[in-house]
């Protein structure tokens, strides 16, 4: 029964798309009234659909309780949705409630009801676009493996497709299959792959195959792109803006920037508020102003993107303190970076207020919960920090992290009392909590600026050559706590790497070393224990 | 009325909440029955109330291969895999790479076919692991003696030799086949796409003729050997063994041994296929070829439910439907319903019994 293999393409052509979607892609207001609109007019496969896309453009959001409702009404639509659709023969629509359950599943973190799910949707419909859900899900479940070897039969039946029927539909299908086959691919460390099926996949979208699309698109004045896609004009917009974006980062990585740059632009081109690539013209700006700008418009564009808050508070910690000026406006891009100014000016009061009017208007979003749990911390009040609802994991680890760098009590040395002390293992913890969330008072900042700590230490060997009589360092361990000079030191004596010295030093601040977050020191002796 | 009162049956019976994590149940020799569930791996005697031994198991189970002397628990998501022997529950754990997702024994060895690795690998009693490559994306694992079958979603269908593990022979077939099974004689895939029963001759394996069913034929079940030869073997109607002598007046073909009864799943017209496969008895004074094939059927029967996975338990026959996980009976033109609530693994029929778990072990006569 061919047929019924294959009739479940059309159900499933909204879903792929979206998958497409759901790395980067932020949704605006508008996009969610859209879909809230096709989710209680459109029919059964629309509303699926719907709250399936809702779903993710909430999470993207950070409104994490919001997203799990939606995927609670997939997974309740398409339970009865698969037994009705068994009942009365239509295998098809079983198939497609059934990839459409497992997408939701993976969601709601619900790896195996997941995993066994997407197996029964590919056995009644192993289609390109089934394979394509399958791979989502697999790579939603955080099992690249799975999602490659999904990925890849999608593919194989796509350029299968396309040899057969070489028509612009079938083609952006094959660039669909293809965007998630190289999606799997880099996160499964296999960058140079990805980065070659994606140059087909731009240049298969640059092709004459696409002229009369190109056509139409240019024939549009403004157009939205949709995570459901209702058209082939979207369609193809949104497969170039993702596909382009994709390689764009993956250049990136690969130190391509120029190739990089000229896409990210080319994305810009097409939509000129995508957030991903704004914020990545960012991280490659050539001077601070450029990267502010870029700052600004990617907050604009996605206020809530946890990557580009992060970039935005490094821009203003290398900024001179007098230099900030908190801006106004009254979007949410303009509350967040006020609120961000506030809190590097030590202003968490104000900040706080800032974030408290965005809370009003978005009052389930976890990024905003996180920012206010921040000002409570730099206010002191631990108490109303804990009370804050945050769903999503990771943002409720940092918000944790804060508080408990903020109950870390500072090492006694700090007082002033004395111009040295030893510190031990768990002074330094300490001081590395306190350091990353600037939790040192003024007070203590000059302390810290003045005393010469001691600590035993161990060094790693360092590939600088030394003249006899002397030894190079530049990196090792106090007691498990990882310590790093600003540049490679040369010390009077001969020193074995990975014995135990003796170390005299100041404490500069916090750095990577080796991977892993340590502290910044200036050495100001070095002996023999 | 009649239809939209089925559908709302069976909506209900969806609402109902589902065991919530899986469970594999697996028929052990003599009688005994392992059973995978909640973390814990169990076997059972034959009445499945006395149990023999516990171990802990894993927290999710996809697929539970029972040889003549150990067990093996299997979850593809993880790549987890627990041997165990069957006399005192004993064994150790594996970690694998590439989605386990179907395994078998053969003596004390191991066999798991890996999808995403596109390998079959043998872990022997002693630990040692060998593996040799696959078509791409394999999907079924069958045994028949000493040879392994192999299917993979590219469209090949491999012989292996258990001992070294290695490929011996490769044939064509179609992609995304969804049910592989042996009778020893020969292999048969069903096909949805073009609706067709495949056969395939064995050693080397060859292809020797297909069925087209119609429908949308997704599982099959195999009965084979003297049980197959005696009358009143199939689920619905008695294909009885015409014995190959002088020419026969009806239409039913002549074999010369006993054929194999084959029972097909078709949950788009809620009905199973059933008909015979075997070599054609030669006639008197024609040359046959020996690759030949007479397939007696088919014969399509309507249930009342649309079951997607069927098995043989001996001269019985056993159903199931994936979708409301309703394990069925199929005697006499009829689905009686066994039991509600039981995983796509949780059941395992054999020589007139089944076994299953649904909160508890169950084992009857059918």
């Amino acid at each position: 029964m061919r047929g019924a293999r294959s009739i479940a393409v059309a159900t499933l052509a909204l879903v792929a798309p979206a998958a497409m979607g759901q790395e980067t892609r932020i949704a605006s207001d508008f996009e969610i009234q859209e879909m809230e609109r096709v989710a209680r007019s459109g029919d059964l496969v629309s509303q699926l659909s719907s709250h399936l896309n809702l779903g993710m453009l909430r999470q993207a959001r950070g409104e994490t309780d919001l997203a799990r409702r939606e995927f609670d009404t997939v997974c309740r639509l398409t339970e009865s949705t698969r037994q009705s659709a068994r009942a009365r023969g239509e295998l098809p629509l079983y198939a497609a409630a059934t990839l459409y359950e497992a997408l939701a599943e993976a969601a709601l973190d619900r790896p195996h009801r997941a995993f066994e799910l997407a197996e029964e949707g590919v056995r009644y419909s192993p289609t390109e676009k089934s394979w394509t859900v399958v791979a989502n899900t697999m790579e939603a479940i955080e099992q690249p493996a799975k999602a490659v070897g999904a990925a890849r039969n999608a593919v194989a039946l796509g350029e299968r497709q396309v040899a057969v029927v070489p028509s612009a539909a079938n083609q952006l299908d094959l660039v669909v299959a293809q965007y998630g086959l190289a999606t799997s691919l880099a996160r499964a460390g296999e960058p140079e792959a990805a980065m070659a099926i994606l140059e087909t996949s731009v240049a298969r979208l640059q092709s004459s195959a696409f002229d009369g699309v190109r056509k139409e698109v240019a024939s549009h004045e403004s157009f939205e792109i949709f995570s459901t896609v209702r058209g082939e004009v979207q369609a193809y917009v949104s497969a170039l803006v993702r596909t382009e974006l994709k390689l764009a980062s993956l250049y990136e990585g690969a130190g391509c920037l120029a190739d990089a740059r000229r896409l990210y632009h080319d994305v810009l081109a097409a939509r000129t508020d995508e957030a991903a690539a704004l914020a990545a013209l960012a991280r490659l700006a050539r001077d601070e102003a450029e990267r502010a700008r870029r700052l600004a418009a990617a907050l604009d564009a996605d206020p809530f993107s946890i990557p580009t808050i992060r970039e935005f508070q490094k821009v203003l910690a290398s900024r001179d303190r007098s230099s900030i000026v908190p801006e106004g406006g009254a979007g949410p891009g303009a509350q967040v970076r006020r609120a961000l100014e506030q809190l590097q000016l030590g202003q968490p009061g104000a900040a706080r207020a800032t974030l408290a009017e965005l809370a009003t208007a978005f009052p389930d979003n976890d990024v905003v919960q996180a920012l206010l749990a921040l000002t409570d911390v730099r206010l002191g009040d631990l108490h109303a920090a804990r009370a804050r609802t945050i769903r999503a994991p990771e943002l409720s680890a940092q918000v944790a992290e804060w508080i408990g760098a903020r109950t870390v009590s500072a090492p006694q040395w700090l007082d002033g009392s004395a111009a040295k002390a030893n510190a031990g293992e768990g002074d330094l913890r300490s001081m590395m909590l306190l350091l990353a969330d600037n939790g040192l008072t003024s007070e203590q900042r000059v302390v810290l600026d003045r005393v010469v700590l001691s600590s035993g230490a161990v060094f790693d060997p360092s590939p600088a050559v030394a003249p006899p009589g002397r030894t190079v360092f530049s990196t090792g361990r106090i007691g498990a706590v990882p310590i790093a000079f600003a540049q490679p030191t040369t010390f009077v004596g001969t020193f074995a790497a990975g014995s135990s010295l003796l170390l005299e030093y100041r404490l500069l601040g916090v750095t990577e070393v080796a991977g892993a977050q340590g502290l910044l020191v200036e050495p100001v002796r070095l002996e023999r224990r | 009325m009649k239809r939209g009162a089925a559908i709302a049956c069976v909506v209900a019976a969806a609402l109902l909440p589902h065991n919530a994590s899986a469970q594999a149940v697996a028929l052990a020799p003599s009688g005994r029955i392992a059973v995978a569930h909640d973390s814990v791996i169990e076997l059972f005697a034959a009445d499945a109330k006395t149990r023999i031994w516990s171990a802990e198991g894993l927290p999710y189970v996809s697929t539970l291969a029972v040889g003549a002397t150990k067990l093996a628990v299997v979850d593809a998501v993880e790549g987890r895999v627990v041997v165990a022997d069957l006399a005192d529950g004993h064994g150790f754990r594996i970690q694998v790479e590439g989605t386990p997702i179907d395994a078998l024994f053969v003596g004390d060895d191991l066999y798991l076919l890996q999808r995403d690795a596109s390998a079959l690998e043998r872990i022997s009693s002693d630990g040692t692991r060998t593996s040799a490559p696959t078509g791409r994306y394999p999907q079924f694992l069958r045994r028949s003696g000493r040879r392994l079958l192999v299917y993979a979603a590219d469209g090949t269908l491999d012989e292996f030799t258990a001992d070294p593990v290695a490929r011996a022979h490769s044939v064509a077939a179609p992609p995304f086949a969804t049910d592989l099974e042996t009778d020893g004689r020969f292999a048969y895939l069903v096909d949805p796409d073009d609706r067709k029963l495949l056969v395939f001759s064995l050693d080397p394996p060859a292809r020797a003729g297909e069925r087209t069913l119609g429908g949308f034929p997704i599982d099959l079940a195999v009965l084979s050997g003297p049980e197959a030869a005696a009358p009143g073997q199939g689920p619905y109607d008695s294909f009885a063994y015409k014995a190959p002598v002088g020419q026969g007046a009806g239409t039913e073909p002549k074999y010369d041994v006993p054929p194999a009864v084959l029972v097909v799943a078709d949950p788009a017209s809620a009905s199973i296929v059933q008909f015979e496969v075997g070599r054609p008895a030669p006639e008197i004074g024609s040359l046959v070829p020996v690759q030949a094939l007479a397939f007696g059927g088919p014969r399509r029967v309507r249930l009342p439910t649309a079951v997607d996975r069927v098995v043989s338990a001996g001269r019985k026959w056993v159903g199931y439907d994936s979708a409301s996980r309703v394990l069925y009976s199929l005697v006499d033109g009829k689905a009686a319903p066994i039991a509600h609530d039981v995983g796509p693994h949780a059941f395992q029929a054999r020589a007139g019994t089944i076994a299953f778990w649904n909160g508890a072990l169950v084992a009857r006569k059918l």
